[in-house]
């Protein structure tokens, strides 16, 4: 279970790049739960996955991964806990390793690896099942540069190796934003598949309001550092994009109601 | 496929050149139904040139007929060659074969003097001795306590319009918790419980059944309406502004103070609508920003283009009545006054010419459910003011307020 006590973040704080980028976020996600961070560009939704990850120390507040307090653990110490997939199918995965040998590093994932991995073909056999379950033919291509491979095979594969050891939590950062439309609809189904199948607890962020409703069992939606919205349960199974897309119109249009427009309601709303 | 569109006189003429098969179908039909939109509702296919037509194609040309069907409008296909009729006939459509223009077109075709007028311009007498009797049954100012007194039951039969703030809830205690806007037209009436993620709600007036509504502000008209007039964009004027429509009324009605329903499609909407009950009011007076984003949710910019509106209001020249509560003056014709309720719908379109207030409304809401229901504001902000709400065409039935009753 991963619980978040309100955190905050400011980055550049007292100049005038000074941004508010978490205001005392709390969230609590239940073990097994899959959930979507939706937002407008800006909302903390990146932001948060990072403070989670521990690519910087919130402010304030307090990050609990199934009961430990990891707020204070370095980002390769919460790596032993945490799969991450990145936006850039190129970020997860070594280009110039084989498939393989990508595999046999996330394999080993918080252990110590010696400098020689050995690809023997019980490992590979171990590895060839489980990529088969990709249903992309890249069993068949295990001692190829991953780097030979297209962006949707590649982040399949990342998706695959974050996922491998069945981590405490799986992150997933627009993980499908940079693929093509077939790619992208590909390696959602996948992510499905493989947090249902291993019974994972995620947090994916997205900007497809499509695939936060079709995925996830929740959606959480940010904005300006803040969460606005938490749709879970029988409001998560009904809600469709329409709803979410007027849900982010409510909040932009709280945005615009300023104090000319209290002034001018003042006349016109009697 | 090519389409040449032409209007001629009140038919509007489309030369279909090629195949209508599944590549086109959704094309043509699209192109076909904005034309309806747009008010053409006389269509004849020009099929000389059309040298297939699919089952798709059947589809699409269905499509269009049911959209003309609902508007009273016509649908011919002539100059067909044979297969083009033969198909048709099979499918059992034969009544939209003719083998020519109609008369009254080929004259218009041999006499090049033809302009393309509007084709639905106008404004029609219902009753000369049509009117309005308005009371301001309930007269709540914003943001005063509401006090029992200030609830009214009011009931909606047929002959009233209104809008105003209340609750459907039985009593008045129930109510109190969930006032918000409603509208009411012909017996129905359009209300918005007062949250941020609800959608409008209706009672609907059938049979015996006559809605009620608890309510703490209200401008009540019953009577008939005396006038109706369309608009339509025109060379001049793209879209009409609130104030326009309302100059209109009380200019048809001759009169210093008119009541109005419009349907219309819109061009953009301004306003604002309750997101928590007045009801719920613990100290009388002004709230400040921001506690006042938590009463009330304003629309930030131009909404529902392209949608349906149902508007009901009220609108009085200025020193028509002295203290007439629950109308503000209107920036954008300092002129008048008035109070003005939306209710929205998904786009649905009418029929040309003179037609019936009450049918239109039940027609609109026997369709797909209103999506939103405002407050119309006139927003005159320098510079950043988003003006006021306009439509793009409709119809609009009006009727001089002649009593005045109530809280006065």
């Amino acid at each position: 279970m991963l619980k978040i006590n309100a955190i905050s973040k400011t980055f550049f704080p007292n100049t005038v790049n000074e941004v508010g980028a978490l205001n005392n976020v709390s969230l609590t996600i239940k073990e097994g739960c899959f959930t979507a961070i939706i937002g407008t560009n800006g909302s903390g939704k990146s932001t948060l996955l990072n403070a989670i990850a521990g690519t910087f120390i919130p402010d304030q507040g307090s990050i609990l991964l199934n009961e430990t307090e990891i707020s204070a653990w370095p980002e390769y110490k919460r790596a032993s806990l945490i799969g991450r997939v990145f936006q850039n199918p190129f970020a997860g995965s070594a280009a110039e390793m084989t498939i393989a040998e990508n595999i046999i590093m996330a394999m080993r994932r918080g252990q110590s690896r010696p400098l020689r991995l050995a690809v023997n073909a019980a490992v590979k056999e171990e590895i060839a099942e489980k990529v088969r379950m990709l249903k992309m033919g890249l069993e068949d291509r295990l001692d190829n540069p991953i780097g030979t491979l297209s962006g949707g095979q590649r982040q399949a594969l990342t998706l695959l190796m974050a996922t491998w050891l069945k981590p405490k939590l799986l992150l997933l950062d627009e993980h499908t934003a940079a693929l093509d439309p077939k790619s992208a609809a590909k390696v959602a189904e996948l992510t499905k598949h493989i947090i249902e199948k291993e019974n994972l607890t995620a947090l994916m962020v997205t900007h497809s309001m499509q695939q936060a409703v079709d995925l996830p069992d929740r959606i959480v939606m940010m904005h300006r550092g803040q969460i606005v919205e938490d749709y879970r349960d029988e409001m998560k199974k009904r809600v469709r994009v329409p709803d979410l897309i007027e849900t982010f119109n409510r909040v932009q249009k709280r945005e615009l109601f300023d104090e000319s427009v209290a002034a001018m309601l003042q006349q016109q709303y009697i | 496929m090519q389409l040449i569109q032409e209007q001629l006189g009140k038919y509007f003429v489309i030369k279909a050149i090629g195949k209508l098969d599944a590549s086109w179908a959704d094309y043509f039909a699209e192109t076909c139904l904005d034309l309806i939109r747009n008010g053409h509702h006389n269509l004849i296919i020009d099929a000389d040139e059309l040298n297939f037509l699919s089952s798709a194609g059947i589809r699409s040309l269905l499509r269009i007929n049911k959209e003309l069907h609902s508007v009273k409008g016509s649908f011919l296909i002539v100059h067909a060659q044979d297969f083009v009729v033969k198909t048709i006939e099979m499918t059992g459509f034969k009544h939209w074969i003719s083998k020519d223009f109609p008369k009254e077109l080929l004259a218009l075709k041999s006499d090049h003097s033809f302009s393309s007028a509007q084709v639905d311009e106008g404004s029609f007498v219902l009753n000369p001795s049509g009117s309005l009797t308005l009371s301001v049954v309930a007269d709540w100012q914003p943001w005063n306590t509401v006090k029992a007194e200030n609830i009214s039951k009011l009931h909606f039969p047929a002959s009233v319009f209104a809008l105003g703030i209340g609750s459907a809830a039985d009593s008045p205690e129930e109510a109190r918790s969930h006032f918000g806007e409603f509208v009411a037209v012909g017996g129905h009436v359009i209300f918005q419980a007062p949250e941020a993620k609800s959608r409008p709600d209706y009672l609907l007036a059938e049979k015996d059944f006559i809605p009620q509504m608890q309510a703490i502000q209200a401008l009540y008209c019953n009577g008939e309406m005396s006038h109706l007039f369309r608009f339509s964009p025109d060379e001049k004027n793209a879209f009409f502004g609130l104030s326009d429509i309302s100059e209109k009324a009380l200019s048809i009605t001759k009169c210093n103070a008119a009541a109005f329903v419009v349907l219309a499609e819109v061009d953009g909407l301004v306003g604002a609508n309750l997101i928590q009950s007045p009801g719920l009011l613990k100290n009388n007076g002004i709230i400040p920003f921001p506690e006042i984003r938590e009463w009330l949710s304003f629309c930030g910019e131009r909404v529902f283009s392209g949608y349906q509106a149902m508007v009901f209001g009220v609108v009085t020249r200025n020193g028509a009545f002295e203290k007439m509560p629950l109308l503000a003056s209107l920036p954008s014709n300092p002129e008048l006054s008035g109070h003005f309720h939306a209710a929205v719908f998904p786009y649905q379109p009418l029929q040309n010419g003179k037609i019936d207030l009450i049918q239109n409304v039940q027609k609109l809401l026997s369709g797909p459910p209103p999506q939103a229901l405002m407050h119309l504001a006139d927003d005159n902000r320098p510079a950043i003011g988003l003006g006021q709400s306009s439509l793009i065409r409709g119809a609009c039935w009006c009727a001089p307020i002649q009593n005045m009753e109530g809280i006065l």
